[in-house]
């Protein structure tokens, strides 16, 4: 009986301290929430944009989203340089600084990392894992590292739409998703 | 479609797939058989369109499940002119 007691609060205990989850995109109070304390840091957010990483570097003032982007989470911004440590020598006080630009109706894909200088064209699709520096067209699919524009984003876009696996599923709670998505195995 | 474009298209297949030219048959589907991916997909349509100086529609192009389809997209987009 014991047992089954300390089992049980050793289980309340562990759900209590887990971390908040972060807000799910149909959350549109949590979204704005997240929204405004970036703004806060300084980044500047158009509309209707769902941001999942808090990475925006020691300059979040550097980044700009257009409107209606999605971010990932663990998606990099970085806005400096930090192999200005070279300089050191001759120039003690030296840091370099790059601005950051996302278009209108950008998506970023998990943990890509935007280096200082990058602007992004509007309507483009960053793929996972990118490692970008450079400029680059609107409607382009960012891929590799270093990223290389590899397509069309609006190719991607009717591929993700005729794709078996895109489902229409954003509404549903976890447990009906769970249920949707074990009965297609 | 003339004999220019599906040498091109299927030279430039060969080269973005690493497959031999002769291997390359209008049945073979794109995920199934070549295992390419929708980001592999979007930079193959390019290189296509840069082989043939021709914009693919998206829509049909995302439709194109294996070489004949592509084959027969060109085809037909550069008969539309």
């Amino acid at each position: 009986m014991l047992r089954v007691i300390r089992r049980a609060l050793r289980r309340l205990r562990k759900s209590t301290t887990r971390a908040p989850a972060p807000p799910r995109p149909t959350d549109l109070q949590s979204t704005e929430q997240t929204n405004a304390a970036l703004r806060a840091q300084g980044v500047s957010i158009g509309e209707g944009c769902v941001i999942y990483s808090r990475a925006f570097s020691t300059e979040p003032y550097l980044v700009t989203l257009g409107n209606r982007v999605g971010v990932s989470g663990g998606v990099k911004f970085l806005t400096h340089d930090g192999a200005a440590w070279m300089l050191r020598a001759r120039r003690p006080m030296a840091q370099v600084f790059g601005r950051i630009q996302v278009g209108d109706d950008c998506y970023i894909g998990e943990n890509a990392l935007l280096l200082p200088g990058t602007v992004i064209g509007a309507g483009s699709i960053v793929a996972a894992g990118a490692v970008v520096r450079g400029r680059f067209a609107e409607n382009s699919v960012i891929a590799g590292n270093p990223a290389k524009a590899v397509g069309r984003a609006s190719l991607l876009v009717e591929l993700l739409d005729q794709g078996a696996d895109t489902l229409d599923s954003l509404h549903l709670s976890a447990a009906e998703r769970r249920a949707l998505l074990e009965a297609r195995a | 479609m003339t004999g220019d474009d599906e040498g091109r298209v299927l030279a430039a297949l060969a080269t973005e797939l690493g497959r031999p030219l002769e291997a390359l048959r209008p049945e073979l589907r794109f995920a199934d058989d070549l295992g390419v991916d929708s980001l592999d997909f979007v930079r193959l349509v390019m290189v296509v369109e840069e082989a043939t100086d021709l914009r693919l529609d998206d829509k049909a192009a995302a439709a194109a499940r294996d070489i004949g389809a592509l084959l027969a997209l060109v085809q037909r987009t550069r008969l539309e002119g």
